[in-house]
């Protein structure tokens, strides 16, 4: 039976953690909070430590809480992290998404950053080296000890990924995970390379994505995953497992890819898995380690707004690889993870989907995370799990995050 | 200066036009997405890649490789798939074509643009561009493909796409 105005904004018949008010999603107060409370004070993913594999080698990184960082391998082969601003006159020092400062620029010498537009050179600790006319300008009241860069929290860890958190009092890399990629700890334990990397652009927001990783319900959208997972039967005894500060692992099967036409059961392995394994993690607040054997992929989210998004998806293979391995890697990767691919570009589908949907917040009253299936792979807890975090983190319930009661029966 | 005979301008002239009516029909097949057409005008031992440098890896990329039999499958079960039907078109501009020395062959280097247009209300909008490389088996002045790299510069391509360039 269809509702009228009235039915279609009351409250569901159940608890409130198993649905969401979805003001959550397109809210730019909550947005522009989930930005300090956030991810401001978060573990994110900056890049992968084989994107700066040189001493001197550098990548940009557009941090979700709005601030612009270089990632630099330094001259001592330590990888850090600095915001990329020159402490003058608040210019972007690297213009670049990635390179070297191994060669001189045409502002400044080898193996510095220097400014383009006053050609203040910092070294690759985030030491200024030098202010021109320092002396005639700025005589005993300035000196080059006084203004060197912001550095950022800096980890590299957990299959080589380098990490950086905005918040200088932050619990450490692995307080923060709270054991949740321990069980990955084989598959991760070798060097790995970037072998791809593209962006998808999604009306949409960052937990839209993160749910649509978070939760497996939605196999039905793809005829890939029906065939090669849903009708097996270990699929139906996947289990989500919950850690500390949002995080939640789905426990590992292994895929039958024959049964999709035109593919063929991988023989190749992955450290730690079968051929064909299956083992995904997602790590709050958006972040998602999703290894098929034998490739792994990587999401992590920028967020620009409450509803546009911008997700990075990495591919990676083994260091080791010879060169016929990385090929199969690529080419089982893309044929489900590239952008032309028999799946990923079905899972951004439904997420712009929802965040076109929902980009008026009223059309929708709530949206549901209600299924109760013992934790199994249909189960919504990978969802819950993660709004509880999101909700201790910002002093909110993300069923009634404004305190207004639900939606627009309470208005 | 070489001055052409009648005979080999005429020669020219037809393999441009084989090559010009191969391009057509392929694209053509897609465009309409009448897919499985496409591999009328491919070679048995057709091969097929999309490929990007990445300038945020700084590496080559392969986003999506098959043979003929693999690229077959693709085509034949996209009806299975959910996906993005705004409709896209591929424009192409001849720009080179290579003999290839003591073979019946050609490489062929076309521009390519793909414009898609909104269902609803009709927006055209840019959605990539790049080259086609074409390497064409020209027999009888019937061309064939028999490899195409589809090299694109953009790499924004929203969420994706199920249908090749």
């Amino acid at each position: 039976m269809s509702r009228n105005a009235l039915q279609w904004t009351q409250k569901p018949e159940m608890p409130a953690g198993l649905y969401v008010d979805p003001r959550i999603y397109t809210d730019p107060e909550i947005f522009a909070e989930e930005k300090a409370k956030i991810f401001d004070k978060t573990w994110m993913i900056a890049c992968h430590e084989s994107e700066v594999a040189e001493p001197l080698d550098y990548r940009a990184y557009q941090h979700p809480g709005g601030h612009n960082l270089i990632v630099l391998r330094g001259e001592d082969d330590k990888i850090r992290a600095f915001q990329n601003i020159c402490p003058h006159r608040g210019n972007r020092l690297i213009y670049d998404v990635a390179g070297s400062i191994k060669g001189s620029s045409p502002s400044g010498a080898p193996d510095r950053i220097t400014c383009i537009f006053h050609a203040w050179s910092f070294d690759s600790k985030g030491n200024c080296v030098d202010i021109t006319r320092r002396k005639a300008g700025y005589q005993d009241r300035l000196k080059e000890c006084d203004v060197g860069l912001r550095e950022v929290r800096c980890e590299v860890g957990y299959g080589g990924f380098v990490w950086v958190n905005m918040d200088d009092a932050a619990m450490d890399l692995a307080a923060h995970l709270a054991g949740a990629l321990d069980d990955l700890a084989p598959m991760l334990a070798e060097p790995m390379e970037v072998f791809h990397y593209h962006r998808a652009v999604v009306r949409g927001n960052y937990k839209m994505w993160h749910d649509t990783n978070s939760e497996f319900y939605h196999d039905y959208m793809h005829y890939h995953n029906r065939v090669t997972g849903m009708l097996k039967k270990e699929y139906w005894d996947r289990e989500y497992v919950a850690y500390n500060h949002g995080h939640a692992k789905l426990t590992g099967m292994t895929l039958k890819y024959d049964a999709y036409e035109g593919q063929e059961q991988r023989t190749l392995a992955w450290p730690g898995m079968a051929p064909a394994g299956w083992e995904l993690v997602d790590l709050f607040p958006g972040i998602t380690y999703n290894i098929r054997a034998p490739a792994f992929r990587l999401d992590t989210s920028i967020p620009l707004g409450p509803n546009l998004l911008y997700i990075e998806f990495r591919g990676l293979g083994l260091k080791r690889d010879t060169p016929a391995e990385r090929a199969i890697r690529i080419r089982d990767h893309n044929s489900i993870w590239g952008p032309f691919g028999r799946n990923l570009a079905e899972d951004l589908l439904g997420t712009s989907g929802q965040g076109t949907a929902l980009n008026d917040s009223t059309e929708a009253p709530y949206v549901l995370h209600g299924r109760l299936e013992d934790g199994k792979i249909h189960d919504e807890m990978g969802m819950r799990h993660f709004l509880e975090e999101w909700s201790r983190r910002m002093g909110r319930s993300s069923s009634d995050p404004l305190n207004r009661g639900l939606g627009l029966a309470a208005e | 200066m070489s001055v052409m005979t009648d005979e080999r301008v005429s020669h020219g002239w037809d393999l441009e036009q084989a090559i010009r009516t191969t391009l057509y029909n392929a694209s053509r097949a897609l465009d309409s997405e009448t897919c499985m057409a496409f591999l009328d005008w491919c070679a048995p031992e057709f091969d097929y890649r999309i490929t990007a440098y990445s300038p945020e890896i700084r590496r080559d990329m392969i986003w999506l490789q098959k043979d003929r039999e693999g690229m077959h499958e693709l085509l034949a079960t996209l009806s299975k798939h959910n996906r993005d039907r705004t409709p896209i078109v591929r424009h192409w501009a001849l720009q080179l074509i290579s003999p290839v020395p003591d073979e019946n062959a050609v490489e062929v280097v076309s521009s390519l643009q793909v414009y898609r247009t909104a269902v609803d209300g009709g927006e055209t909008q840019l959605y990539a561009v790049g080259r086609y490389f074409d390497r064409m088996d020209v027999a009888n002045d019937h061309a064939l493909i028999t490899s195409r790299e589809v090299r694109l510069e953009t790499r924004m391509l929203g969420t994706g796409y199920h249908i090749p360039f």
